[in-house]
């Protein structure tokens, strides 16, 4: 054998070997580590606003599944028409796991503010769960832009009008429709209902 | 022999520059050490948080217990900041010199951003890698400067997950004020509701 193959072949061989040792790339676990969850975390890209969503309720956008992160109580006074209810406490229970983790619909979590949604959301994505986002705002903002819409000024561009003819339509929309529900048929009512069809969609 | 020689000394280079590179680009272990569950119940606990009462006293006497963390930007850290404060800017929180001040300090460390969000996504980032004696307030810089400071007696809005309304009675069309027009269209969405319902429990 020819000398001066031996030293690079060793160099190769202890290279072979030290490769072999290193510790295999677990593939499998798909818990986030804390820099990949911290990019997304500072990505704003998750905040969906509330006239997004309302003219998605509008036009009934079937990709769009709203969760209500607020307590069972609070869900049962008011939510949103079509809002499954997962309390933030519950938001890492099995039972929830086939809504949160999936890929076929967009989850937008909702409460009063922002702050418990994006809790939720954060706990969500560190399981690796996508397709989930967030309202801005809550329910607080819904009221202020959806609700009660506050005349932009005139010195406004055609933008802000825009926006505002939208959010006054969307107003007499949602304040219309659920006039039905408190005059007819208790609140809750029309929730179950929707409940049911979303265990039918998941199967 | 002379080839020989540069050959072994190449190989050596080789090598050496492999186990450099590889041992340089080692990342920093950015595991979470505290459990979501765990997580999720300190997000309830009460003693994670600085309350208001709490801030107004600290920012107020001066307690010597804590050091106070704001970690906006550096611009806006410079524009103003609370007296005492340190800024550690949210957007280099997992470099080394930022996570070294956080496992290094003797006092307890009281985080803030502008706001409610920024500072949980910080808290929480913090606390799931394991840095325990690190509280939050999370009304934000915007409430020490105007409420604590300022004593602005302004509502701001602030994003509190308090409820700013009755949702269930804002929800309810307005009785009186509603013009004729406005009536109009209200009836339309019973129809529509029906046929929803239906379709729905199909």
């Amino acid at each position: 054998m020819d000398k001066r193959y031996i030293i690079p072949a060793t160099v190769l061989v202890i290279l072979g070997a030290i490769i072999l040792f290193l510790p295999p790339k677990d593939n499998t676990k798909t818990e986030l580590t804390a820099d990949q969850l911290y990019l997304d975390i500072i990505e704003s890209t998750r905040f969906i606003s509330t006239d997004e969503i309302a003219d998605m309720i509008i036009k009934r956008d079937p990709s769009i599944q709203l969760i209500d992160v607020r307590s069972a109580e609070e869900y049962a006074k008011y939510a949103l028409p079509g809002a499954l209810n997962i309390p933030l406490n519950e938001i890492l229970d099995d039972k929830w796991e086939a809504y949160l983790d999936q890929e076929a619909r967009t989850n937008v979590f909702y409460s009063n503010g922002s702050l418990r949604a994006d809790q939720a959301w954060i706990l969500c994505r560190r399981r690796g769960f996508v397709n989930n986002t967030i309202m801005v705002g809550g329910l607080n903002s819904w009221v202020e832009d959806i609700l009660k819409p506050q005349k932009p000024a005139d010195t406004e561009g055609e933008q802000e009008w825009e926006i505002y003819s939208f959010r006054v339509a969307a107003s007499q929309y949602f304040l219309g429709g659920n006039q039905v529900q408190t005059s007819d048929v208790p609140t809750a009512a029309p929730v179950v209902k929707r409940k049911k069809k979303m265990v039918q969609g998941g199967c | 022999m002379n080839a020989k020689k540069r050959l072994a000394i190449g190989s050596v280079l080789f090598g050496v520059i492999l186990i450099a590179a590889v041992a340089l680009t080692r990342d920093r272990d950015y595991t979470f050490q505290v459990s979501d569950k765990e997580t999720l119940g300190a997000i309830t606990d009460k003693s994670n948080f600085i309350s208001e009462a709490e801030m107004r006293d600290i920012v107020l006497n001066n307690t010597d217990n804590y050091i106070l963390v704001d970690v906006r930007n550096p611009h806006e850290y410079t524009k103003d900041h609370i007296k005492g404060s340190v800024n550690m800017p949210a957007r280099n929180l997992l470099s080394e010199e930022s996570l070294e001040f956080f496992g290094n300090t003797d006092k307890t460390c009281i985080i803030y951003c502008a706001g409610a969000v920024n500072t949980n996504q910080v808290w929480m980032t913090l606390y799931q890698l394991g840095y325990k004696d690190i509280r939050a307030f999370i009304p934000g810089h915007t409430y020490i400067k105007e409420k604590i400071l300022n004593n602005n007696r302004d509502n701001l809005l602030l994003d509190g997950e308090k409820p700013r309304y009755d949702y269930a009675k804002e929800a309810t069309p307005k009785e009186g004020s509603a013009t004729v027009v406005k009536n109009e269209p209200k009836r339309q969405p019973i129809v529509k509701r029906k046929k929803k319902m239906v379709e729905g429990g199909c």
